[in-house]
């Protein structure tokens, strides 16, 4: 039976969603998105350093999940083998003058202490603090080679958020939980800085 | 003979240009959502035999407008490679922003630019017509 497109809109702008992707990450899709991201920016009139720093909080949390979710899937593109990729949703919204990018995967619950704590780390420093972390961090990075430098990804989503990176840890049996995070970018970033 | 490494970009991958004979790199473009290990992997493995061997000089174009949180960790790791080989010689990074409103690039580049001590580090701002 045909579907009601009126509902899905309606809901999508009650919840101020521009973009909504829920399933495999795996990197072609994943780089669909990316471009359809970046053409919605570039259709809004936005500072280099908004549209940029928009973009860059979705690319690291997009590479966040497909790098820790605990949920796997395989998945098969024509002419290549199966392989397991993360799933995960991720939603890009805007409202009024604020850009965020809310983002929910599966995790170990032995890794919910560790994650928290960065975050609310973050959260404790201001811009300048940051970048000196940031920079602390790279140094320390330098000496382990095989690191993916992932603790660089969520410094760069607190240098570029506008506002605290909130975060939701909702249990579903005693090995896993979702997570959740979202980070918003005021797009009168540049006045702010 | 000289080693050459010549890779086109795409929409997520950069270019590369390793040019040994004119002792010359240079990077263009975008990294982002690439397996970036694998693909620095080369270029470090010639940088290293570059900067073990009896060089005189070298020159690094950075032309990249967007990058990732892991690139801009390998990029890090490269241009610390260098560095610490540059003392006695001539070794230049030109870290290349195309807009100057771009404080995202420009702060990065501020800050590889402190923490090196050898190279010859100039951020320069170069807006196209």
């Amino acid at each position: 039976m045909i579907l009601d497109m009126n509902e899905y809109t309606g809901m999508m702008s009650k919840l101020n969603i521009n973009i909504i992707y829920s399933g495999p990450m795996w990197d072609d899709g994943i780089k669909g998105i990316a471009e359809m991201v970046k053409a919605h920016l570039a259709h809004d009139d936005l500072s280099v350093t908004a549209s940029k720093s928009i973009f860059s909080v979705f690319v690291e949390q997009v590479t966040n999940m497909m790098m820790y979710s605990a949920e796997k899937e395989k998945f098969e593109q024509p002419g290549s083998k199966p392989v397991d990729v993360s799933i995960g949703m991720l939603v890009l919204g805007h409202k009024e003058n604020t850009f965020f990018v809310q983002t929910r995967n599966v995790i170990k619950n032995e890794n919910i202490n560790i994650i928290k704590g960065r975050i609310d780390h973050l959260n404790t420093l201001d811009k300048k603090g940051l970048r000196q972390y940031h920079r602390e961090r790279m140094r320390d990075e330098n000496d382990n080679p095989e690191s993916k430098g992932a603790g660089l990804g969520l410094i760069e989503i607190a240098r570029r958020a506008t506002a605290p990176i909130e975060y939701t840890f909702q249990t579903i049996n005693e090995k896993l939980s979702y997570f959740t995070m979202y980070a918003e970018i005021s797009q009168t970033i540049q006045e702010a800085n | 003979m000289a080693f050459r490494l010549e890779r086109e970009k795409t929409r997520t991958a950069p270019y590369i240009l390793i040019d040994e004979e004119n002792r010359y790199i240079r990077f263009e473009g975008e990294s982002y959502l690439e397996d970036i290990i694998s693909f620095f992997m080369e270029i470090n493995d010639w940088l290293r035999k570059y900067l073990s061997s009896d060089f005189q000089e070298l020159t690094f174009d950075f032309a990249l407008r967007y990058f990732n949180s892991s690139t801009t960790k390998q990029v890090y790791n490269m241009l610390r490679l260098m560095d610490a080989r540059a003392a006695g010689k001539k070794v230049v990074v030109n870290w290349i922003v195309f807009d100057e409103k771009d404080d995202m690039l420009i702060e990065c580049g501020e800050d590889f630019q402190e923490e090196m001590e050898n190279l010859e580090f100039n951020i320069i701002i170069q807006v196209n017509e």
